[in-house]
């Protein structure tokens, strides 16, 4: 058993015990580590000013082999055990600035200066990615869906939309080839071998190696929180709602990083993220990987993980509605398997019981003829929470599209828990009669008003995007 | 083209500093303000017994603990920490003064208040 976790920080191997590893990483870079350039605005993963670049070698994900952005202050330094970390302060290579630095002062790029650092380093992810790739060219879409994640409120954006597509992709080397050594590697591969068990007055974090010691674990343990990538957790801790004192994280069970597609169906590990998810299936289901590209920012998304939104049990989580739409299975312990459908029994409560751990999630991907179509509405295009999303997920019993075969409907944000409209299913499946199918729908949910939406804006959303779906996939009714 | 901004090299650097960047001093305090959560309100209870117990808090100031409480460009008519009455959601209240930012953050959630809504 190891009682220090191991990362490396600007190349540098660093060693942090139990003292420290509960830290937030950005609080620990500014104020154990002297390290002020990446700063902290929201502290709730929102912003972006915290942004660090982190490779994680053992992820399974081929297209997120690379340093990629992730806020640093949702994250808790034990999670990053086994990563290499860049800041903004070690980007420059000695005089010379990195090509996002350079464009961001050629083109005017900051002001007061204090969410630079965040952007930076979220333009140095994109050149990371990019010339992964072997592309040299930054379009437009692209800088702006690479800086969902970071929010400045003096400069505007177009300035910094134009830096990033402003830089010289062939002038630049990558972070990765300056920082990520062979000896790196051995290391944080020799690391991965054992255990890490932390002790405090105030901090206890275990990571055990199989999921059976996670079992036995958590058994002595019951008050242990099993955390994936803390990115709600960090959130709420940051805000003072909890402390996160007892932390079980399955980090070093190295099947939980497997994903893969066989014959149409899906499995992930619970330890797959949001990034290495949608590029695994971005080839296979457009739908789904479209849906996951409005949904939270980068830097959330190369680190938190799908089970990780499941097993929060948010009732306007994102992926839910469209893993019930899929009909997707829970996996339990690694060898017991529940529907989706059964998992959400309450607010925030779910079927897995005391002492039982998600491995992963599976599911079949949609029939070549089906159509599945997933909506979101928040107040902000990108990086919100969701007001209402609703999947449809549609079997005809022929091309003509006259007559259902199989449909799911799921939606969030209207009831206690991720909600399937079984009754509206039903009618549907024997009547394909929209105007009386949205008065079942209607019927079926009574939703809260709050700062997103109020109940009457929810039901308009879900009878707006279930007449969409029906307009989009060209049903006749 | 226009010239570079003049910090701009150091904005982008992460060198510029800025106040929080500063090495911490020894014994240095942390303050954190004790916001109003009632738009309009009188303060029938403020009770800060349970926030003085904590170990790392230091100190609570509240309105009746300043020198010259009222303050204004032209009528000296606003209130620095609301007493007895508050006039918008957000309106501080109190400060309290721990070792650690964190302590004073997690204090604030041990003040006990009563409001009155007008």
């Amino acid at each position: 058993m190891r009682n220090k976790i191991i990362f490396y920080l600007n190349g540098k191997r660093q060693e942090v015990g139990a003292d420290h590893a509960g830290m937030m990483f950005a609080d620990y870079l500014r104020y154990e580590k002297n390290l002020s350039g990446t700063k902290i605005v929201c502290a709730e993963g929102d912003c972006g000013a915290c942004s660090v670049l982190r490779y994680f070698p053992h992820a399974s994900g081929t297209d997120t082999n690379n340093y990629l952005a992730i806020n640093s202050c949702i994250t808790v330094v034990a999670n990053l055990d086994g990563s290499s970390l860049v800041t903004v302060d070690a980007l420059k290579d000695k005089t010379e600035l990195h090509q996002a630095q350079k464009a961001m002062v050629q083109c005017h790029g900051s002001q007061c200066g204090f969410c630079t650092p965040g952007f930076v380093m979220a333009l140095t992810g994109l050149v990371e990615e990019k010339i992964a790739r072997k592309e040299t060219v930054v379009v437009a879409q692209e800088a702006k869906n690479c800086m969902t994640g970071n929010l400045c409120r003096c400069t505007g954006y177009q300035p910094i939309i134009d830096a990033a597509l402003s830089m010289d992709l062939t002038q630049a080397e990558t972070v990765k080839k300056r920082f990520f050594t062979d000896h790196q590697r051995d290391m944080l591969d020799e690391n991965f071998k054992t255990g890490v068990a932390l002790e405090s007055e105030d901090f206890s974090y275990a990571a055990p190696k199989t999921i059976k010691e996670a079992l036995d674990y958590l058994a002595e343990n019951p008050d242990a929180r099993i955390v994936g990538a803390a990115t709600d957790l960090g959130v709420v801790h940051n805000k003072r709602k909890i402390t996160l004192t007892k932390l079980l994280s399955l980090h070093l069970i190295p099947e939980l990083y497997a994903m893969d597609i066989k014959n149409d169906e899906v499995t992930i590990g619970a330890r797959v993220t949001l990034a290495e998810f949608r590029h695994l299936i971005k080839d296979k289901c457009a739908e789904l990987a479209h849906y996951l590209d409005v949904f939270a920012s980068p830097q959330i998304k190369n680190l938190a993980t799908v089970v990780g939104n499941v097993a929060n049990a948010s009732p306007i989580g994102d992926t839910p509605p469209a893993l019930l739409a899929l009909n997707a299975s829970v996996v339990i312990n690694g060898n017991k398997e529940i529907l989706l459908s059964e998992f959400f029994l309450a607010y925030r409560k779910t079927a897995l019981k005391p002492g039982e751990i998600i491995t992963g999630i599976k599911f079949k991907l949609p029939k070549a003829e089906a159509d599945l179509k997933l909506y979101k509405n928040a107040n902000r295009k990108d990086l919100d929470i969701s007001s209402v999303n609703l999947a449809v997920h549609v079997e005809w019993k022929d091309k003509t599209k006259k007559a259902i075969q199989k449909i799911i409907i799921a939606v969030g944000g209207v009831a206690a828990t991720p909600l399937r409209l079984k009754q509206t299913e039903d009618f549907l499946k024997t009547n394909l009669d929209l105007e009386a199918a949205i008065k079942i729908m209607h019927s079926e949910f009574n939703p809260l008003s709050d700062v997103r939406a109020t109940a009457a804006y929810r039901h308009v959303l879900v009878e707006n995007f279930f007449r969409r779906f029906f307009a989009d996939c060209g049903g006749s009714t | 083209m226009s010239l570079p901004h003049d910090n701009a090299h150091t904005h982008v650097t992460g060198e510029s500093e800025y106040v929080d960047d500063r090495p911490k001093m020894h014994n240095e305090l942390f303050v954190d303000v004790f916001y109003s959560t009632r738009a309009h309100a009188t303060i029938k209870l403020l009770d800060f017994a349970e926030v003085l117990k904590l170990p790392k808090v230091v100190a609570v100031f509240t309105g009746s603990d300043v020198h010259s409480n009222l303050w204004g460009t032209i009528f000296k008519d606003q209130p620095i920490l609301a007493v007895d009455k508050v006039q918008f959601a957000g309106e501080p209240i109190a400060l309290i003064v721990a070792e650690t930012l964190e302590a004073a953050q997690r204090a604030k959630q041990k003040v006990i208040i009563e409001y009155v809504d007008i």
